[in-house]
């Protein structure tokens, strides 16, 4: 017992390699059509995860159609020539399964988790709606006025809810970044029954999608069924748009305002950063961890604990495909100004720019990331998204989920303090203050 | 409303479907169900009380302490808020460390650490469990807190409290809790800024030495570690913890109201109203009614293919999602119905809960509902076994509620027992659509009215769950003046702002002819009604209900016709020379060029807006009146009489909303429409939303030709 306790001593503040004992395995494969295929078996527990990511976001959406490809993603629940309009979830469900979908900026996300002896039931539902998806004016309608209350229900009747979306629209003025997969109400009452076969047609192809199956299942029934449910799926034969659109680098700091029905005023900084498979993107999301991850962080503590002066605190990095934007935001105290709050974040930010962190900082934020990033290891439902993400997102490599803690540690004290000053510049950043409306 | 939308369909053939020849590939059939077995635990109580539960799982290399103090639930009267507060100071300060030191050491073990009024959650990676059990141990011993923090974490309090003001869930759950368990009772108080105000250091102080003891406490040890490595530890770090005399408080029941009542509160800014129906129910945890009361509301609102949101979302697009829960609580359980609705169905969302409510209650589920319920719960059953917190949840609910030890080891046994014929008990015994409160939070000048004709009993809060006292005149129905305030503008000078602010004469003129179409609903039921203009005065309005004419009106430029629900009729006289003109594409606009007498008389507010009035005199001498907004120009509301039904006359009051272009054109999409009668009571509100507006169609001379 001594002797453990020895070795938990010292391992608790320095850092070991590796995390775990062995790599996450899995095999994986592309069918004639293209379709790409990812096995991770686990026979712990008696349930699989289904999942197909179609590599299309908001990004893919016509100016004039904002809120399409999510709009889209509620159709897909409608049904095909073999499912009835309104038997999508209760045959999953009836089938002792979950199942659920989400679009981001850059992709749409499907998956069921089912008892192990469903996972042909489910395959054989995300092959019926690749390959013959049927919708009707009824369920286009329907479905209108569902992602109208959507929006409503998270953005529009709720305070701050509208902040995001006025973020993007201030950071970006021609990638299509600048509209959040949300979209508008306007253009959500435009989108038409034709335009949905064609987006249908364009991105819902296998040769656009990833198919996951994680947990327990026999490896050679699962790729038969694959082959018989998937395999009759054509590939697409048109041209998938992956329009790649430079946005120019901000020339000043950009300031604006917008009036909600709150209470307590709100801070943003919004900051151009890189994509997510840029070399600099580990250090960026590490300087946030560094800024507002845990109250010994610098802007909590400074902010929230120190002086005071705000209630909140937060900064990150959302992952995106194409160069995006970091966060920092900040909800004042009572009766404490916005300008108040922007020269403390502009104090932090010198000194981040200007000095390494501590050893101690350091040890601090690879240990939170590597305590997020084990966790991703917890659920199937979590592992099949991020092997998916991976193999879509950063150059098929899918085995990134062993090597992405390696990377993080190569990240060093000097990057941390290039990219504050490269990315987390005056010049190069949104400054946008969210005041309460008064009457 | 089914009816009416395959109407719609017939008239848009196009179905998105990928191939015209659909390949026929039937539902597989599923594989012998798979065992579920249940994750182990090991129990062991150490001497001062503490009873702990290790479930070890080696999935991921990480660790977790969670802590469950369990005392009966605190009164806090003028102090509330005490005990959550206590929660958070506990992470202040020890008589060892400071804050900034125990800040940093959890930080730099990236763990989680969180502390609260009624325990601790503790986890992080496995190599720093021990530090962490030692942290964990060093607070709930040895907690200090400073007169600092404690006034920093107040101030934080406060402004919290601020921030959350304007939530419409929040005021939704708050509100709920007050009509529901009364401010006496401790499920129903709540924090404000003057009951954080009584509070004093000493307060928190003595709530952690009360409360914060190890013979009330269930510690889950959850994850990489072994159960006699945690035996171990947790003797070594938690051994000498002093237990003490933890006091036990009963309360009164609580009771459903005698009848049902609607809570309404005004937040003028919603664009959706939060619906919430609520009843206190007798339903203690692991009682034999616990399983059948959950299959019970899975079947009405437990996801996806719940009843509720099949309905609300699936059937009506009401909503993005409507639910029910219904909690077992040892003091007083609770059953609840919601949803998000856009202002203009709220009433009718109510409707359609009321009648699931009434269903679920009244009639037998069928046996395929059942099964596919039963199968569906099985499933979470077994999917929640993945996260091993579970585990140690079970093993806690046996010791704590006294549940027999294999409760969870019969658990998908006794759930798959469960009869049709319980579900109807369990429903008629937990769902109270007549003793309920339905608390609405929302936009109150467009749901009031129409939310007050279905329920009885209503009463107001305002948003910090204060009760309004009713008012006891009669509200006045129609814009008073607000200010005498002189007009010092002309009737043409109005007009001409009018057209200007719609988009200018030249833009209307480009317009030949029209087509708008509008719906609304009336309890579920979906009216449509399609209005058609040509230049220079050729109209047509229709209406219909499923696929049933409601009425149908024209004037094809000589002759005017109406068809409805009481046969077919020729306009003559007056009333055809009225509805000559009052077919004119954009009438306010031509007043002059059809020479209609018209003159303002006064400025009246409406809806919170300043308008002049402007009256226009018909043929027959009927008088139309418009307000026409003195900031904007637009139109905000018309009126005209019309013989009631009933016999006498009846207003017609408009009123016109959010103005949308069209071919350069400003149309209101929304128009909401009242009758008033002689003693100016508004007797039915309908609201109609435009769908469609084309303009320029080519709209032939027959199609404005009733037959």
């Amino acid at each position: 017992m001594n002797l453990k306790r020895t070795f938990l001593l010292l391992s608790s503040f320095c850092l070991l390699l590796p995390v775990f004992a062995q790599d996450l395995q899995f095999e994986e494969f592309d069918l004639d059509n293209g379709l790409h295929v990812i096995l991770h078996q686990d026979n712990t527990l008696p349930i699989t995860a289904v999942s197909v990511l179609y590599h299309v976001g908001s990004k893919n959406e016509d100016p004039q159609r904002t809120g399409f490809a999510h709009f889209f993603e509620h159709l897909m629940f409608e049904g095909s020539p073999n499912i009835e309009r309104g038997d999508y979830m209760k045959i999953v469900q009836g089938a002792g399964g979950e199942l659920n979908a989400y679009t981001s900026f850059d992709r749409t996300y499907y998956y069921e988790i089912l008892p192990s002896n469903e996972l042909e039931l489910g395959l054989w539902m995300e092959s019926e709606r690749m390959l013959q998806l049927k919708v009707d004016s009824i369920g286009v309608e329907t479905q209108r006025q569902v992602v109208k209350e959507e929006r409503r229900m998270r953005y529009d009747n709720r305070p701050y809810g509208r902040v995001s979306e006025e973020v993007y629209k201030l950071a970006f003025k021609t990638h299509p970044y600048r509209w959040t997969p949300i979209g508008s109400l306007e253009y959500i009452n435009k989108a038409a029954l034709g335009e949905f076969m064609d987006f249908y047609k364009t991105f819902y192809v296998p040769n656009n999608a990833t198919l996951t199956i994680a947990g327990d299942f026999d490896v050679v029934k699962a790729k038969d069924w694959i082959k018989k449910y998937f395999g009759r799926i054509p590939k697409g034969t048109k041209t998938i748009p992956r329009p790649v659109i430079q946005e120019a680098a901000m020339t000043g700091e950009i300031r604006d305002t917008m009036y909600d029905k709150i209470q307590l005023p709100m801070l943003v900084h919004a900051y151009r950063i890189p994509e997510m498979t840029h070399p600099d993107f580990y250090a960026v999301d590490l300087l946030t961890t560094v800024l507002s991850d845990g109250e010994s962080s610098r802007l909590y503590k400074k902010m929230v604990d120190e002086t005071e002066k705000a209630t909140s605190v937060f900064a990150y990095s959302p992952e995106m495909e194409q160069p995006g934007i970091a966060f920092i935001q900040s909800i004042a105290q009572t009766g404490v100004s916005l300008n108040t709050l922007d020269s403390l974040i502009n104090v932090e930010l010198d000194r981040v720019q200007n000095e390494l962190i501590s050893q101690e900082e350091y040890i601090a934020i690879m240990n939170k990331t590597e305590n997020q990033l084990v966790s991703v290891r917890g659920s199937l439902a979590s592992i099949a998204g991020t092997l998916a993400g991976d193999y879509v997102f950063h150059n098929k490599n899918t085995g990134l989920i062993n090597k992405k803690m390696e990377a993080y540690r190569k990240v060093t004290k000097e990057d941390i303090q290039r990219v504050a000053k490269l990315y987390f510049k005056k010049e190069n950043r949104i400054n946008f203050f969210v005041l309460p409306k008064t009457n | 409303m089914y009816k009416n939308i395959f109407a719609y369909i017939l008239f848009s053939t196009t179905m998105l479907c990928a191939f015209a020849q659909p390949q026929i590939l039937s539902r597989p059939i599923a594989g012998p169900a798979p065992e579920i077995k249940l994750g182990k635990s090991e129990k062991f109580t150490l001497d001062n009380g503490l009873k702990v539960f290790v479930v070890e799982n080696h999935k991921v290399p990480k660790v977790s302490f969670r802590l469950i103090l369990d005392y009966d639930p605190i009164r806090e009267g003028n102090m509330a808020g005490r005990g959550e507060l206590t929660g958070d100071l506990m992470k202040t300060g020890t008589t060892t460390m400071t804050k900034a030191q125990i800040d940093k050491e959890i930080d730099m073990m990236g763990a989680d650490f969180f502390t609260y009024s009624t325990g601790m959650y503790v986890s992080g990676l496995k190599r720093n469990s021990e530090k962490l059990a030692i942290l964990m141990a060093n607070i709930l011993t040895s907690a200090k807190f400073t007169q600092e923090e404690f006034d920093k974490l107040k101030k934080q309090y406060i402004s919290n409290l601020a921030a959350q003001k304007e939530n419409p869930s929040y005021i939704s759950g708050r509100v709920s809790d007050v009509v529901m368990y009364g401010e006496n009772h401790p499920y129903g108080e709540s924090m404000t800024e003057e009951t954080l105000n009584n509070i004093s250091l000493q307060d928190c102080e003595q709530f952690y030495k009360t409360w914060f003891r190890p013979n009330i406490g269930y510690l889950a040890i959850v994850g990489d570690i072994t159960p006699t490595e945690a035996k171990v530890l947790i003797n070594k770090t938690l051994g000498g913890w002093q237990k003490g005399e933890v006091p036990t408080v009963s309360y009164p029941e609580v009771a459903p109201p005698t009848q049902a009542q609607l809570i309404l509160v005004d937040r003028p800014t919603s664009v959706q109203s939060v619906i919430n129906i609520i009843n206190p129910i007798t339903l203690k945890p692991g009682s034999q009614f616990d399983i059948p009361a959950k299959v019970m509301n899975t079947i009405l609102g437990g996801g996806a293919s719940g009843r509720l949101f099949q309905n609300l979302r699936e059937k009506h697009g009401f909503t993005y999602g409507a639910y029910s829960s219904i909690n077992s609580d040892e003091i007083v359980g609770s059953f609840s119905a919601g949803a998000s609705v856009r202002n203009a169905v709220t009433d009718s969302a109510v409707m359609e809960f009321m009648n699931e409510l009434n269903r679920i209650k009244n009639t037998a589920v069928s046996d395929t509902d059942l099964k596919r319920t039963l199968a569906f719960m099985s499933g979470s059953f077994a999917r929640g076994l993945e996260n091993p917190q579970t585990i140690a949840n079970q093993a806690i609910s046996v010791a704590r509620y006294h549940l027999p030890e294999d409760y969870y080891t019969n658990y998908l046994k006794n759930l798959n027992a469960v009869t049709i014929a319980e579900v109807q008990s369990v429903a008629g015994q937990f769902v109270k659509p007549d003793n309920c409160y339905i608390v609405v939070v929302g936009n109150g000048a467009e749901i009031k009215d129409k939310l007050g004709k279905l329920v009885g009993v209503s009463r107001e809060f305002d948003i910090t769950g204060k009760e309004i006292a009713p008012k006891q005149a009669v509200q006045v129905e129609d814009t008073p003046p607000v200010e005498e305030e002189m007009v010092t503008i002309s009737a043409d000078e109005v007009i001409s702002r009018y057209t200007k602010a719609i988009g200018g004469g030249e833009n209307i003129n480009k317009i030949k002819d029209m087509q708008i179409t509008m719906s609304m609903e009336i309890q579920g039921q979906v009216v449509s009604s399609v209005q058609m203009f040509k230049y220079p005065n050729l109209s047509r309005k229709e209406s219909r209900m499923q696929d049933m004419l409601v009425s149908s009106k024209a004037f094809d430029g000589a002759k005017g016709k109406e068809r409805g629900m009481e046969g077919f009729r020729e306009i003559t006289g007056k009333e055809l020379e009225d509805l000559k003109v009052r077919s004119a594409m954009f009438l306010e606009t031509r007043f002059q060029e059809l020479k209609i007498p018209f003159s303002v008389t006064k400025i009246e507010a409406v809806g919170g807006k300043k308008a002049y009035v402007v009256e226009a005199t018909l043929p027959s001498t009927e008088k139309i009146i418009y307000w026409f907004d003195k900031e904007t120009g637009l139109k905000l509301k018309e009126q005209i009489n019309v013989p009631s039904p009933m016999g006498g006359m009846l207003a017609i009051a408009t009123s016109f909303e959010d103005y949308r272009e069209v071919a350069g054109v400003k149309f209101p999409y929304k128009l909401t429409q009242r009758a008033i009668d002689a003693t100016g009571k508004s007797t039915q509100t309908i609201s109609f939303a435009v769908k469609d507006i084309k303009t320029n169609i080519g709209l032939k001379k027959k199609a404005f030709v009733i037959k």
